[in-house]
This record gives structure tokens, C-alpha cells and sequence, in this order.
């Protein structure tokens, strides 16, 4: 079965991480597909290369007006839209707008912001959220401790009520990059169930990527314009 | 009654030469005592059982119930004295003889037994 990695953060300004590298990385990681960010300059050898590559945009927006305007400026960039929220009213306003594709949790401010009424708002809509876990790779000692620990709290929520969840790597080079099974047995240290963690890691990104085709082959709006 | 045990056939990814089995087998312990505390990490039962740098392949040991504390920990291992490695593991075998055709690089000789190192 191909799996995914729906979030790597390459850096095209830093020549060392070379993008074919991480790919071939990837590759040997046994992945069947990387999202990148939709500003990343790709080769036609990469575009050819059996590896699926997808286009991601993340946005960030301070508030809910902000969140309207942004999306209807970039979902037809993209083929997939991702929302970073760090206060509750932006993730309860983003539960409801099927234009955007999942929310990413990714920092210590995300994830104490969680709560029960934002795990049941998310269920209810069956909007998959993104955990990425790189932090509990890039953190050590207490910072990393703490992090643990909101990001365990957040998942009791979010396993409770039934979320779709989707665990991503978050790397920025080839050496942040964990194979799909190492990447869902992370998700030990926070909690997560094993079978869930399977199926955030293998079912969870492929349904994602087969709602986004489907709904790109209905609405001509949400094609994605490939850049490249 | 006999301990149950599994084995995990890893394959290290590593930008530069890979580190000695000695720099391996600390990180391994620092990373799960940082994560686990001294009583976790004597639950785990981390036994290092084959390495070898040519074929960057290893075999871990861990009591049968404990292969999520300890892949969890590989996975949360960024480098070993400042080189970048990425542990991949590749299957878990119940014997050492199975974890063996799991990774058709690493030479059997290699194979630390396991009693003669208690």
C-alpha cells in the first residue's frame, strides 16, 4: 500500500538539502508520495520520478475574516490547503469551510489550545487534522518533555471524540524524514494508539488525497494549477 | 518461564561513516533513558545483537511487549556524535535467526550472542 508523507518542509535556499536527495530518501523510506510546499522549484526528472509529488499551501491567518480572504486567494494554487490555526475561533470558523482540506497542529501554542469542544467541532465536520511531529524530534530535555506532554493532553481530546488525525514527519532535510511505520510509532510517546497511529500514517492521507481528486474532477474552481 | 523477546533488523541510514558499536549502543541508551527514566529503560530490555558499518544494518533485542517504547526512541534519534542517522526498521522476528533473513546484507557472523555477553 503507498503511503504518505503529506508535509515536508524543504528549503530551496539551502543548497546542501538538495530536494533530489530527500526525494531519494523517501523513496528508501518506502513512501509512495511527499507533499511539498507549493513555492518548491521542481525538475521535470523529479515530476517523472516514480515518487508522487503534491503541491501543499499552508496559511496561517490571524483571524476568521482573515481566513475567508486567504483562501479564496490560494485554493486554486494548490491541491492542498492547509490551515495552521492558533486560537480557538479560527479552528471552529475553519471546521466549517470545505474549501480547506485539513488543520495543522505543529507547535506548543497549538496544542494546548485544544480542547473537547474543538475535538467534537472537528469530528462532526470530519475534518482531518495534520500532527506533525517533528518538534519531538528537533526538542531535547525539558522543552521537548513539555511539548510531550500538551501534545499528549491534545490527543486525548482528539482520539476521544474520534478525529481524523494525520501524522506528518514536518522535516525541512532528508534527515528529518522517518519511514511510515517509524513515523506511527512516534506517535507511542504521545499516546496514540498503535492501530490509530496505523491508520493516521496509511488510510487517513490516502482518503484525504482521494477527497481532493474527487472534489478537483467535480469543481473545475479547486483544480490545482500546477506551476511546473 | 522463558523470557519472550523480539528482534528488531534495523537498516541506519547516515550521511557520513557510520558510527562505532559502542557510540551507537550509548546514543541508544541516552535517548531511551531521556524518554523513559532508568525503570523504563530495564523494562525495555535494549540489547544490541549484530552491527554492521559496511552493510549499515543492526539487530536490536527487546522484551516482546516493549517494540513500541523502543522504536519510538530510534525513531526520535536525529545523529550520533553530530553525523545525521535515520534508523529504519526493516521487520521484528521473534528469533535472532529470522531477524537475520530480514536483512540479506549483514554477514550472520557478525551476530553477538547474546549469553555470552550477559
Amino acid at each position: 500500500m503507498r503511503t504518505f508523507d503529506l508535509h515536508v518542509r524543504f528549503n530551496p535556499r539551502d543548497n546542501d538539502k538538495k530536494l533530489e536527495s530527500l526525494v531519494a530518501m523517501a523513496q528508501d523510506l518506502t513512501f509512495g508520495g511527499l507533499a511539498l510546499d507549493s513555492s518548491t522549484p521542481l525538475t521535470q526528472d523529479l515530476i517523472d520520478s516514480p515518487l508522487k509529488l503534491i503541491q501543499r499551501q499552508t496559511l496561517t491567518p490571524r483571524s476568521t475574516a482573515r481566513l475567508k480572504q486567504y483562501i479564496g486567494k490560494n485554493r486554486r494554487q494548490t491541491e492542498i490547503l492547509v490551515i495552521h490555526s492558533r486560537t480557538k475561533p479560527i479552528w471552529l470558523a475553519t471546521a466549517e469551510v470545505p474549501m480547506v482540506d485539513m488543520i495543522m497542529i505543529r507547535d506548543m501554542e497549538d496544542f494546548t489550545v485544544i480542547d473537547s469542544q474543538i475535538a467534537r467541532t472537528m469530528a462532526a465536520h470530519k475534518k482531518p487534522i495534520e500532527v506533525c511531529l517533528n518538534g519531538l524530534l528537533t526538542f531535547h530535555g525539558p522543552p521537548r518533555s513539555k511539548l510531550i506532554r500538551a501534545m499528549t493532553s491534545a490527543m486525548d481530546h482528539l482520539v476521544r471524540a474520534k478525529c481524523s488525525l494525520i501524522l506528518t514527519s514536518g522535516a525541512t532535510n532528508k534527515w528529518e524524514l522517518r519511514a511510515p511505520r517509524d513515523l506511527a510509532a512516534i506517535g507511542y510517546l504521545i499516546n496514540i494508539p498503535e492501530n490509530l497511529a496505523k491508520t493516521a500514517i496509511i488510510n487517513n492521507p490516502l482518503a484525504l488525497l482521494s477527497k481532493t481528486r474527487n472534489l478537483a474532477g467535480k469543481n473545475p474552481t479547486r483544480q490545482a494549477r500546477r506551476k511546473f | 518461564m522463558r523470557t519472550r523477546r523480539r528482534y528488531l533488523a534495523v537498516q541506519l541510514h547516515s550521511k557520513d561513516e557510520l558510527p562505532t558499536e559502542s557510540a551507537l549502543r550509548n546514543t541508544i541508551w541516552q535517548q531511551l533513558q531521556e524518554l523513559y527514566g532508568e525503570l523504563g529503560v530495564s523494562r525495555i530490555g535494549f540489547w544490541l545483537i549484530a552491527y554492521h558499518p559496511d552493510s549499515q544494518t543492526a539487530i536490536f533485542r527487546c522484551q516482546h511487549d516493549q517494540v513500541s517504547p523502543l522504536r519510538a526512541a530510534l525513531a526520535t534519534i536525529r545523529s550520533i556524535n553530530s553525523i545525521p542517522i535515520v534508523f529504519q526498521v526493516v521487520g521484528i522476528s521473534g528469533t535472532i535467526r529470522k531477524a537475520v533473513t530480514l536483512l540479506p546484507d549483514l554477514d550472520p557472523h557478525m551476530v553477538i550472542h547474546p549469553r555470552k555477553h550477559r
